[in-house]
């Protein structure tokens, strides 16, 4: 039977490399979206959607907003906000994979977007003030941290009073899988 | 997805962290066949679920939530 991965650290690696190992995927996560909010992005980003939902509607963002997306990935999610907020806002990438936070900034510039930027960093140690944004964005990444309540309550520091999450994630009721595939190594990655 | 936590656990962890006014505006079944789309999902642990996975649970193996929640002000 495989060895159920019970440190943090190994499942942040396990996670690391498996995204890092992703080449070419095909935009598993295009479903998601609706066709005004495709048209706004690269074709070659779409590719790269591996959230699980969209989050950015529910956000409700306004012009002016400044904005975090949390394990951003290739920035999909953090180029819809950077649409909606304009030129007077901000929207700040967060993710732990060099590699996918250059794609991001391959694409925001192919998108004209110069209110947005990505920084390498972990959810779960925020490089940001405290009280300082106003909407944090995550889609499919929180379910892949080993300390999630971690990531929450960076959330919840970075946020100004009044500010608002809002995230897409996957959610499993465990008695619904076997464990040999709730232990699977892949299955902390997918 | 080993890693996702229950819903209502979810839920809960906003709110201990400070968070208020949380709420689950959608939920969306997230199959087998979705998640082999995702190549971050390997053949072996597709294997794995096509083998031991009735074919009712092949169509929900996660679901996928949007949840808001707010920092008071």
């Amino acid at each position: 039977m495989t060895r159920d991965l019970m440190f943090k650290d190994e499942i942040q690696q396990l996670v690391a490399d498996a995204y890092r190992a992703v080449d070419d995927p095909d935009g598993p996560g295009e479903r998601n979206y609706t066709p005004q909010q495709l048209d706004q992005l690269p074709s070659t980003a779409r590719r790269w959607m591996l959230g699980v939902g969209n989050p950015v509607p529910a956000a409700r963002l306004r012009e002016g907003e400044s904005v975090v997306d949390l394990g951003c990935g290739a920035g999909i999610d953090a180029q819809l906000a950077a649409a909606l907020v304009g030129s007077s806002g901000h929207v700040t990438g967060v993710d732990m994979l060099p590699s996918m936070l250059d794609r991001g900034r391959t694409f925001a510039r192919d998108a004209g977007l110069a209110n947005l930027t990505f920084v390498n960093a972990e959810m779960e140690a925020l490089p940001l003030a405290d009280d300082g944004v106003d909407v944090v964005l995550s889609n499919g990444s929180i379910n892949l941290s080993a300390r999630k309540s971690r990531v929450l309550a960076e959330a919840f520091r970075a946020l100004r009073p009044g500010g608002r999450l809002a995230v897409a994630d996957l959610t499993i009721d465990e008695d619904d899988l076997p464990s040999e595939i709730l232990t699977h190594p892949s299955a902390w990655a997918g | 997805m080993s890693g996702a936590l229950a819903e209502r656990v979810f839920v809960t962890k906003l709110q201990k962290v400070g968070f208020t006014d949380v709420a689950v505006l959608d939920r969306q079944p997230f199959s087998m066949a979705a998640a082999a789309d995702y190549p971050l999902f390997t053949p072996d642990l597709l294997e794995l679920m096509e083998r031991l996975l009735p074919s009712s649970a092949k169509e929900q193996v996660a679901t996928a939530v949007t949840v808001t929640a707010g920092k008071p002000a």
